[in-house]
């Protein structure tokens, strides 16, 4: 049962289009990620749900109750749907507490925010000032804000950009964590999409004001809508689709196999084995895959992405064990099947990665 | 030689204890020569004092007159403040937060009133109210009415920045959780202003708390009319000290409220709000809005602009006008000159430590500037003629000593400047230049100094300009028969000459709309404002 439905929402600044006709439902209880670059639209989105922009076109419903629509714009303070905005923007001159009760009307039940600050991990700083805190529990604090009068919707605002990348890690999971166990609704607006992949029940990929992709995670990094949602959702090595046999397309790593339908092969890096050879290309009898040259290694700790040169392009690989130097002679070869994606409008970015 | 020799085995004193020794020991001593100037007015006031000796200042202070003088200028100052704060909060919300038609021209035009000194703008009423009525325009109410009006800005300004420049993060919070509009200012954007509104109040408080040309002008007995009463035409020395410590205990124990305040225990940190804050319509309340905005402005900006309007063709074509008007600005010139040389080179030594090496004596050196900052004009001419005719009788009655009381009254202004501008000069900059050989006297050249230029030129620039304004210490301690821009508007006013003040008037308004822009652009209100 949706929570939240959008239909055919339109919003343009002068000629600009920041929203054409987005249509999108979110589930009680699950956390939708809208996911694009920077000027997609995803904040207008979020700023039009939480009733700080007046749409120019088609409806919103929050909890079956029309919010925005022809001749309708309910008011922010009516629409119940709290913001955690990017930098926490606490409020300056109340406490912790006073914070997180703030939206439980003029005298605040103690147990409440006592549970909500547990629920957060901020037991016991309830009579802390903002400006006492660290960045990330400022940003618990204003989760908790937002979270203490169980409002329809939450609305997160890339709440997690200004904070160091372990500390965005961890908070990620805790904010995950509290949200379901208040069983809230979400929508988190991002461009990380690791943030997306890592949080998100559901992702809604966005560009130019259109709705690209909804799906699961899974579904998104796997099977994506287009060529464009492939590149901007991880790594992708992307070669125009050409026929090599029943069922199997030329690569730069030779014939591949693939499923779906479209006229861009997708191979993700992780799908590509990388064995280093001998200066000859020699491993032994039955060496795998293509020889080529690795060109540039990106070191992560956990894995490295590999940029292989081979004859006729460039190849992504992303090997489970020790990366080789760059210079070293690899073979490289596909281990499991590319999927075919539609290009979508923009051809160029399909082979932005790949040849 | 030994006095120097003492400053700056001082000044060594002062580094070793505190924070990192990267200065040289002159630039040390300078800022304590600095601040030795700026503290020479209330130091002396003391020892006077203590010569006088508590039974007899005691005797002088401890009278009905005094009670009723303390009484009427803690009303005046507490009424006016107020009011100021009602005025001011009004208009910056007006011109930030709402879609009035002529925004933009508003939100410029009241901070205008800052260019009118509160002699000129008596002056201007007085002038005005007599083409209407028989009697004269003074008292008590008349000096609410036109210190107020030129007053408010000192509020204004601050709340107006204070309210472009948050971010509407928080208040939009409080919209999705529930807070209608009004609510939300309430419970959100007025805590956030409460520390710009005390301390526009507490500013505007200590304005009229020493403001001298206005209330003599407009015969209000008031500290600063009754000190210089009892010294210019009493001469009542001992009367007039009695009647200066009293003054100074209630400005110290204002500026003392305000340090207090400004230090609370909540630091309100501004982002820089990429967004502007959300403007709303004012629908049926606009002409309202618009006329009570308009009527302020036309009564502030339109009576000096009358009483100039009027008056200036007639007093600028007496017989002898223009020779005596030539030699005012020659005067207020030189002397200003003067002053503002005198008051940057004491600031700069200061200004550079502020900015680079700000321990916690440093920071003590630089309240110590404000604090006589903050003592009324007519208080640091009263305690330097004392110290002209006791100590150094050579200085009395010449230009050295009225530039003397020019640097101690305006030394923040310079040093708050060349702070800023060698903010800028980095210790990083400084060690990479070290590092390529430069020596410190060469870093200094080459680095600190291009660097902190335009700072000490627009510093000088508002020094000279507040010191071609300035009225009660210029009255009291100019030499004889000198006669600047400033004491002839307060001298012709005086005997209603309305005519013969006009000239005067408006070249110090002139003189004045300068640093008023630059007030006014560097809040952001107009840079920042969007449509």
């Amino acid at each position: 049962m949706s929570q939240v439905t959008l239909t055919a929402v339109t919003k343009a600044y002068g000629r600009v289009a920041a929203l054409a006709g987005v249509g999108l439902d979110v589930a009680r209880g699950e956390l939708l990620a809208v996911l694009g670059p920077s000027g997609c639209g995803k904040t207008t989105l979020l700023r039009s749900l939480a009733g700080l922009e007046r749409i120019d076109g088609g409806g919103i419903e929050i909890a079956g109750r029309a919010v925005a629509g022809p001749g309708l714009h309910v008011p922010a303070h009516r629409r119940g749907a709290a913001l955690v905005p990017q930098d926490g923007a606490l409020f300056p001159h109340l406490n912790v507490a006073g914070n997180v009760g703030f939206g439980l009307g003029r005298r605040p039940d103690a147990r409440r925010v006592a549970e909500v600050l547990e629920l957060v991990g901020l037991a016991g700083l309830g009579g802390r000032m903002p400006h006492e805190l660290s960045g990330g529990q400022q940003q618990r604090v204003a989760v908790g804000r937002a979270l203490a009068p169980r409002p329809d919707l939450i609305l997160l605002d890339e709440p997690f950009s200004a904070l160091d990348a372990a500390l965005r890690a961890e908070l990620r999971h805790e904010v995950r964590r509290a949200l379901r166990a208040a069983g809230a609704t979400a929508l988190l607006v991002t461009h990380d999409q690791g943030e997306a992949l890592s949080m998100a029940d559901r992702i809604a990929v966005l560009r130019g004001g259109v709705l690209r992709q909804v799906g699961t995670p899974a579904e998104v990094y796997a099977e994506p809508a287009d060529a464009w949602v492939a590149g901007f959702v991880g790594e992708a090595n992307l070669w125009p689709a050409e026929p090599a046999g029943p069922g199997l397309y030329r690569t730069p790593l030779g014939p591949v196999p693939a499923v779906g339908s479209g006229g861009v092969l997708l191979l993700r890096p992780e799908r590509v084995r990388l064995t280093v050879t001998d200066a000859a290309g020699r491993l032994g009898p039955d060496a795998p895959g293509t020889a080529g040259l690795v060109e540039h290694v990106a070191y992560h700790g956990h894995d490295a992405l590999v940029t292989v040169a081979v004859p006729g392009g460039r190849v992504l690989a992303r090997p489970a064990d020790a990366a080789p130097a760059p210079g070293a002679p690899v073979r490289v070869s596909a281990t499991g099947p590319g999927r075919l994606v539609p290009s979508g409008a923009d051809a160029s970015v399909a082979v932005r990665r790949g040849s | 030689m030994t006095t120097t020799n003492a400053a700056a085995s001082a000044a060594t004193a002062l580094r070793s204890g505190l924070g990192p020794a990267r200065e040289h020991p002159w630039t040390t001593a300078g800022a304590l020569a600095a601040v030795a100037v700026a503290l020479l007015p209330l130091a002396y006031l003391a020892v006077r004092s203590a010569d006088v000796g508590g039974a007899r200042l005691a005797a002088e202070i401890l009278t009905p007159r005094v009670a009723l003088l303390t009484a009427r200028s803690l009303a005046l100052a507490g009424l006016v403040g107020v009011l100021c704060v009602g005025l001011g909060l009004g208009l910056a919300l007006l011109v930030t937060r709402t879609r009035v038609p002529f925004r933009r021209t508003l939100a410029v035009l009241a901070a205008l009133p800052l260019a009118v000194p509160s002699y000129v703008a008596a002056y201007a009423w007085v002038a005005v109210a007599d083409l209407w009525s028989g009697s004269r325009f003074d008292g008590f109410w008349a000096a609410v009415v036109v210190l107020t009006l030129y007053t408010y800005p000192y509020v204004y300004l601050p709340v107006a920045a204070a309210l472009v420049g948050a971010d509407p993060g928080p208040e939009e919070v409080a919209r999705s959780l529930g807070r209608t509009p009004a609510e939300t200012f309430r419970e959100v954007t007025l805590p956030r202003l409460r520390p710009a509104l005390v301390s526009g109040f507490l500013l505007a408080a200590l304005y009229v708390l020493s403001d001298f040309g206005a209330v003599s002008i407009l015969r209000v007995d008031t500290f600063t009319r009754a000190i210089f009463t009892a010294l210019s035409s009493g001469f009542d020395r001992v009367g007039a000290l009695g009647l200066s410590n009293v003054l100074v205990l209630l400005s110290l124990g204002l500026l003392l409220l305000g340090a207090d305040r400004s230090r609370g225990r909540t630091r309100y940190a501004r982002s820089s709000g990429a967004r502007p804050p959300g403007r709303v319509r004012l629908g049926r309340a606009t002409a309202p809005a618009l006329i009570g905005a308009g009527g302020v402005l036309a009564l502030a900006l339109g009576v000096p602009g009358a009483a100039l309007g009027r008056w200036l063709a007639a007093g600028a074509s007496r017989p002898g006008a223009a020779s005596e008007i030539a030699a005012a600005a020659a005067a207020s010139l030189g002397v200003s000159l003067l002053g503002a040389l005198l008051t940057t080179a004491l600031a700069l030594p200061l200004g550079l430590l502020v900015a680079r090496t700000p321990t916690p004596a440093v920071l003590l050196l630089e309240r110590a500037a404000y604090l006589a900052h903050s003592l009324p004009g007519v208080v640091v001419g009263l305690s330097l003629v004392f110290f002209g005719v006791n100590v150094a009788y050579p200085l009395y009655q010449s230009v050295w000593l009225l530039a003397v009381a020019y640097a101690a009254l305006f030394l923040p202004l310079a040093v708050g400047a060349i702070a800023a501008a060698a903010g800028q000069a980095t210790a990083g900059v400084e060690d990479a230049a070290r590092s390529l050989g430069a020596t410190p006297g060469a870093v200094f050249r080459r680095l600190t100094l291009p660097l902190a230029a335009p700072g000490i030129g627009a510093g000088a620039a508002l020094v000279l300009l507040a010191c071609l304004k300035e009225l009660p210490a210029t009255l009291l301690l100019r030499p004889t028969g000198m006669d600047t821009l400033a004491t002839r508007v307060w001298s012709h006013t005086a005997v209603e000459a309305y005519a013969g003040a006009a000239p005067y008037a408006a070249l110090v308004v002139l003189l004045a709309a300068g640093p008023t822009w630059a007030l006014v652009h560097g809040s952001g209100l107009i840079g920042r404002t969007h449509p």
